[in-house]
């Protein structure tokens, strides 16, 4: 990390009204936390960025649903990874709005509004955004962004086995699947931890 | 990435992925990342352990024509004769699991269905009129796939 202001770093900003103050990096884990609120874009970069964090969310959607896996129940998670920098740019109210939104569009895209699939995909991702957001709040410094994202998928597959519990099978053969749900989450939520921190790097300035 | 990569990106200013990482931005995947990962992990193993995935069944019951019916306890090797209107259907269980060694039927599906050990398994050899079901703490609740 450079200790010089970088000098163009403004450049991509320029438009959100938030100019550079030296290096970002020295700033406290505190005022990075309430990062969104501290340089809060104007109305329009934010509807910009919700509105390419959607599309993003949503062309991963298509992207995974695309992709074979040896089981239908198991999936990669590739669209959280538009919830996590929703959440790391904009904040829990607006990574939030991007989850609700991108499985609202994909399930009337793909036929399954307010079906047992609906109901799955929009548990795990509220449950997801929000266990992330808190996790963002109280402990990020702790914790880095594959963190963050492994205690998403963790919510994330939880909620939809508390789903399928109370929609199908009842406690007791849910519980069951508990371990592997687990296991899921730590593997699919380090590797789209992997992927976004990628993501934030190549973002740049637009990422702030 | 290595600090002089990132040095030269094009970006050029103090990267998302840096701060994101706290204030030592060399670090990706911080201690407490790892922790985490482990304790999921192993919670995942101590529950798996602790729930084996499907209660093997105790014993198996052998059902035949004319109202044949024995039950064969699992964790005892045996062998039954089961009478049948084409012939002899042959029902052994040896290692915990039951099998359909020979059967007179024609196509000898319920041979070639192999062992089976799982409550709620089945081998049925409908021409001849012989079920073989092992008995046990069935897993309840239905059984669904959706997308």
């Amino acid at each position: 990390m450079g200790h010089s202001p970088e000098p163009n770093a403004g450049s991509g900003d320029a438009m959100a009204g938030s100019p550079q103050t030296g290096d970002g990096a020295t700033g406290s884990h505190a005022e990075r936390s309430s990062a969104p609120a501290g340089r809060r874009p104007t109305p329009a970069g934010r509807a910009a960025r919700l509105g390419m964090l959607l599309g993003v969310a949503l062309a991963l959607y298509a992207v995974e649903s695309a992709l074979p896996s040896p089981f239908p129940f198991v999936r990669v998670g590739l669209a959280n990874i538009a919830t996590i920098v929703a959440l790391l740019m904009l904040g829990l109210g607006d990574a939030l709005a991007v989850t609700v939104l991108r499985v609202l569009i994909a399930s009337l895209v793909a036929g399954t509004f307010l079906g047992p699939a609906f109901a799955m995909a929009m548990s795990g991702g509220v449950a997801a955004a929000l266990t992330m957001g808190f996790a963002v709040r109280f402990a990020f410094p702790p914790l880095g962004v594959v963190g963050i994202s492994v205690a998403g998928a963790v919510a994330h597959n939880l909620a939809q086995l508390v789903v399928l519990a109370g929609l199908y099978t009842g406690p007791e053969p849910a519980l069951r699947l508990v371990p592997a749900a687990l296991l899921i989450a730590a593997a699919t939520g380090a590797g789209t931890g992997l992927v976004v921190l990628f993501v934030l790097e190549k973002l740049g300035p637009i990422g702030r | 990435m290595k600090a002089s990569e990132r040095e030269r990106s094009p970006g050029g200013a103090p990267s998302v992925r840096a701060v994101a990482a706290g204030a030592r931005p060399r670090v990706l995947v911080t201690a407490a990342d790892r922790l985490l990962l482990y304790f999921v992990v192993g919670l995942a193993l101590v529950l798996l352990s602790a729930t084996s995935a499907c209660p093997a069944g105790r014993q198996a019951r052998v059902v035949g024509a004319d109202g044949f019916e024995r039950v064969l306890p699992l964790d005892a090797d045996a062998r039954l004769e089961v009478p049948g209107p084409l012939g002899t259907t042959v029902v052994e269980v040896n290692g915990g699991a039951a099998r359909v060694t020979s059967s007179p039927c024609p196509q000898h599906l319920c041979v070639r269905m192999g062992r089976i050990s799982s409550a709620g398994e089945s081998v049925v050899c409908v021409p001849n009129r012989v079920a073989v079901i092992v008995e046990g703490q069935v897993p309840s609740g239905t059984d669904a796939i959706t997308r």
